[in-house]
This record gives C-alpha cells, structure tokens and sequence, in this order.
C-alpha cells in the first residue's frame, strides 16, 4: 500500500537524510492521494482545489514509499513513542485506514497510535479502537461555523462537534487541532479551546502557515501566539477562562496569573509525544518548539515575547 | 430589502440528488416528461442507496436529496428505501432531503421515524399545474397533504411553488403565497417554468423576468418572517438577467446554482447543499 511519510519521519529510519536540529518524537505518515484530498479547504496545500504539489503538507515534504517497507524500519527503531497517520479525503480512505493500522500490528509495531481524521461515520471509531488505535486527532481547525463555511471545510460544524463527542465516549480523550491566525477573533479562539478543554480535549495548537503561493491570511504574530499557548497551558490546568483574561470593550485584558506559566507551556501541543519539529515554521523563528532544548535556549526571548503580547492585546 | 446576506447554494456532490426510479416516471407531467430525472444519480435498489451514501461521506458529502419519477398518484415509490433511509440516518451524519410527492399519512409517519431531515414539497396549488401532472387534486388538497407533514412532526417542510406555467404569473401563483400564511413557513423555494425541448410545453415561454420581480416583491411582503429561496429550476438564461436583480436588490435569501460571476461580483457565501436546507443543518446563521 502506497503511503507519505513525512522527510524527519524518514530520515531517522534511515530512508532518507537531511539535516535536522530537532528529531520527531512520533513517526507521521499522510495518506497518500495523487489528486489530493476532495475537502476543500481553502488553506490546506493537500486540498485538490489547488495546484500545490500534493507531497507538501504544511511546509514539510512527504515522499511517497511503500507502507510495508517503512514499517519494517519503524519496527527496528526505538526513536519514536507514537505513530500518527492523517487521513485524506477520498474513495476508500475508510477501509485504507483499517488495513495500516492492520498492517502496523501485523508488522510488529505496538507504539500508541493516533489517527488524524475528518469526522467518520458512526461506528468507524469503535472499529478503530478494537485495532489498537489509542485516540484521534481531529481537525476542527477554526473557531466559529462562519469560519467554518468561509474556509470551505467538509461535513458541518456540528458534524465536527459530534464526531469530537463521540471521540471523547469512544476513547476517553480526543486532540482537536485549530489554527491560529485564519481571521477569527481572539475571544472566539480562546472561547473555542476552553470549551474543547472543558469537554475533555486537548487541544492541538497551528499557528497559521502560509506555504508558497498558498497564502489565505498572514502569518500570525508570534507574541500574540505565545498569549495563546500561555492560555491554551492554563485552561489545561483547569484555570476557568474568567481567571485568565477579562474583555473589556473590545480589548482582552488577560490577567497575572499569564506570567506564571512554565517554559513547557510554548512546547509543541497534541497528543502525547508529538512535536512536529518545523512543521508550522522555520528554525529560526519557532513558534511551536519540538525540544526543550531549543526551549531552554531560547527562554529569556519567548517570556519577552509573552509580554509584549499581552502589551499588545492590552491596548487593544 | 432583506437585511440578511444572500447565500449561493450549491450542491454539486456534496449534496447529489438521487432518483429512486432510474430514468422512469408513470406521472409524466407535461412540463417534465421526466427529462430532469437524467441529470440526478440513479440508483437501482436500496443497497445502492447506501453505497452512494457511503461514497458521499467518502468525499466530505454533507447529504443526499432522494427524489425519483413518481406513480400515477404522485407519490414517489420511497417504500422499499425506508430502511436503507433509516440505516444511513444511524450511520452517517448526512442530511436527508426527500421529494415526495402526495404520499398517505402511513408513510409519512415511517419517514419520520427514519429521522428524515427535509421535505421538498411540490405546493401545486395551481389547477392548471395539478392538471398538466394529470393528478386528481384540488389546490385545497394540496395544503390538506402540507398540513399532514407538518402533523406528523416534520419540522422542516419546505413549500416548492412553481411560477409561471405556460409563461405567465397567475392569480394562483399568488393564491399559493396567501395559502402558506397560515403555516408561517421558515423557508419557501420558488422555481421558474423552464419551457423544456421534448415536452409539449416546449414551445411555450418562460414567465417575464419584470413579472418574477414583482411576484417576489410581493412574497416578501406577505410572508416577512419567511426566507426565500430561488431554486434551482429555472431557465439558464435567467441566471444572467433574474439572478443579478434579485441579488443585488436582496430580494431572495438564498440563490441555488448561480453563476460564478454573480458569486465573485457580489462575494456571496458558499454552501454545498440543496437550497432547501435549514441553517440548523448547516451551522450557520
């Protein structure tokens, strides 16, 4: 069976080389699709509404292999702590997903698995959970249904929802992905996550990244991103959004407790072990960062950028 | 003048319409002759209808219109499909939309119990229309059957009304507005009389573009808290001339199919789904 692996993916398999100043903690396949994904959505470079190549996902290559061969790798490799596969769009993506997870276990490889998936019909998922799937990542992406519409996303907002509750009885826990920096509002993406989080999610932060000529909105700022990850960290330690920020007019005061948020809050966010290394940007300007070592050295800079984002959002 | 932002509707196959009789209808209208059958998916039995629900989801499908020929009554043979319906409504998050025709109180219980989202219904109010479907109804009739949809529960029972047969507005056309006021329907579709080749109405016009305005301007008034929808049957031509001006003078909330010119010129939303939808269904207000 056909499948994309991302080029860190296999690079520490040993199936490819470049260079990298952080290493994958989970090994990420991509559905393989000649034509792309039939959603729609406007920002997405997999989407075959665009011309973009369809081994790009974000700003990172994945080389089409042979699903077998690269599992026989991941078999031998003690590098990873999880396996994820995102799921495309199109004729018999469903059964497609039943035979990797099969052919993952056949094959040897018993890492926690997740699958990144648009909402699937109902039962799909306790099917997935038999074969060992441990939870789902689920792209919601944007905050609002008039978002939803403008960026073309497939099903319905309330199909997500759903499909994000159902997740959630199925395995008891459920990362949803959202983007930051597709024109919502603040209090609209901050809203979002905090009701995700009170549901049981975790939440999976994107800063927005335009690739190439695929460019629907700017490249969020990231001192106001920092804000964001601080309150996504937050609302994760049970803080209630009325103890992190106040909106007064149109301006979101967010309180002290911001300051006391620990390095790890700016690690990359998602399930357990996942940390996408340069996935939503470049090395040299980390929004997400995949280490604690680039953390640690970067520490003084990202509380600087903390402050200057609530500065910014404090006037407004 | 509408306050709200007209939205193109645009179902295309996220939201395919489905005929349950191939290409066949007993009814045959005289401004059909079932010639618009061959523009929906046909499927030859119930299990078809969930493979093609299936691949619906499979390509991020939000649902399916069922529609189909229709017998001699003008009842849409939907009985053998009722259980395929009610497995596809438990199985996926589709919205299920049906064309039903003038069906008995029994099968329309069944269908609710299916948990069938929409019903697209024919508000044939006019005789001659009644007449050209060679059905023996009265307009009285006709909202007797609407009231039964609504008795049995169906929330949404969108009223299709049919302008211009022949190629003039008649009293009816206006007579069918007077008679859905006290429904207070959410949401009424209006469709144009397309004088089709083949049929024995072809030779006929469509009804004047300046006349659809007025009738429009009109629907307004009568039925205020109602969104109105043009639909997708309606001359191609119009959607140059009619199209423009009820957009731009927001007469019309909902535009199915228009051009993509019109959508660029006037930055309408896009939704991929049947005009008839409720935004309950599709998140968005």
């Amino acid at each position: 069976m056909k499948i994309r692996a991302s080029i860190g993916t296999l690079s520490v398999l040993g199936l490819s080389r470049i260079k990298m100043s952080a290493v994958p903690t989970t090994a990420y396949f991509l559905q393989y699709s000649e034509e792309g994904c039939l959603g729609e959505c406007t920002y997405c470079t997999q989407s075959h509404i665009n011309l973009f190549r369809k081994d790009y996902l974000s700003r990172v290559i994945w080389p089409e292999c042979e699903l077998e061969q690269v599992v026989v790798a991941l078999s031998k490799s003690s590098t990873f702590k999880r396996v994820c596969l995102q799921t495309v769009i199109r004729r018999g993506f469903l059964s497609e997903v039943i035979n990797f997870t099969r052919v993952l276990r056949e094959l040897g490889v018993h890492l926690p698995l997740s699958i990144a998936v648009t909402p699937l019909p109902k039962g799909m998922l306790e099917t997935l959970k038999s074969l060992g799937v441990n939870r789902v990542g689920i792209g919601l992406d944007v905050v609002t249904p008039e978002l939803f519409l403008k960026v073309r996303k497939p099903y319905s907002w309330s199909v997500y929802w759903s499909f994000i509750d159902k997740a959630l009885e199925v395995f008891g826990k459920a990362t949803v992905h959202l983007i930051f920096g597709l024109g919502e509002k603040l209090i609209d993406f901050i809203s979002t996550m905090a009701s995700l989080v009170s549901r049981g999610a975790d939440v999976a932060l994107f800063p927005y990244t335009p690739v190439g000529n695929l460019r629907v909105s700017k490249r969020p700022e990231l001192k106001v991103y920092r804000v964001i990850q601080a309150i996504r960290y937050l609302l994760t330690e049970g803080y209630n959004l009325d103890d992190i920020v106040k909106l007064s007019g149109h301006k979101l005061l967010v309180k002290d407790v911001i300051y006391d948020v620990p390095l790890e809050a700016f690690l990359t966010s998602g399930c357990p072990n996942c940390n996408r290394p340069f996935y939503t940007e470049s090395p040299l300007r980390i929004y997400n960062y995949p280490s604690f070592n680039l953390l640690i050295r970067d520490k003084f800079k990202v509380y600087e950028q903390l402050n200057e984002g609530v500065f910014k959002l404090s006037e407004g | 003048m509408r306050d709200r932002k007209v939205v193109a509707f645009i179902p295309g196959d996220k939201f395919p319409a489905v005929t349950i009789t191939g290409y066949s209808c007993s009814l045959m209208c005289d401004f059909c002759r079932g010639k618009y059958l061959k523009g929906m998916t046909p499927v030859r039995k119930p299990r078809e209808l969930y493979d093609l629900a299936n691949r619906v989801w499979e390509r991020g499908g939000r649902g399916l219109l069922i529609s189909g020929g229709f017998d001699k009554y003008g009842k849409l043979p939907i009985r053998p499909y009722l259980s395929v319906i009610r497995d596809i409504k438990k199985d996926f998050d589709l919205i299920i939309s049906i064309h039903p025709g003038f069906l008995e109180r029994e099968v329309i219980v069944k269908l609710k119990e299916c948990k069938v989202d929409i019903i697209d219904y024919s508000f044939a109010f006019n005789p001659l229309l009644l007449k050209y479907m060679r059905l023996n109804l009265k307009p009285e009739d006709v909202v007797k059957h609407f009231r039964e949809w609504l008795r049995v529960g169906f929330e949404h029972v969108v009223p299709h009304i049919l302008l211009g047969l022949r190629g003039y507005i008649s009293r009816w056309d206006y007579e069918a507005l007077r008679a859905l006021l006290q429904f207070n329907p959410h949401l009424i579709v209006l469709l144009v009389f397309i004088p089709t080749k083949g049929t024995p109405l072809e030779s006929l016009r469509p009804p004047l573009v300046k006349d659809i305005l007025d009738y429009v301007n009109y629907a307004n008034k009568t039925l205020q808290c109602s969104e109105i929808s043009l639909g997708c049957m309606r001359p191609v031509e119009y959607k140059d001339s009619l199209d423009e001006l009820l957009i731009s003078s927001k007469l019309v909330n909902r535009v199915a199919n228009p051009h993509k010119r019109l959508i660029e010129k006037y930055g309408l939303l896009k939704v991929e789904a049947c005009c008839s939808v409720p935004y309950s269904c599709i998140n968005c207000s």
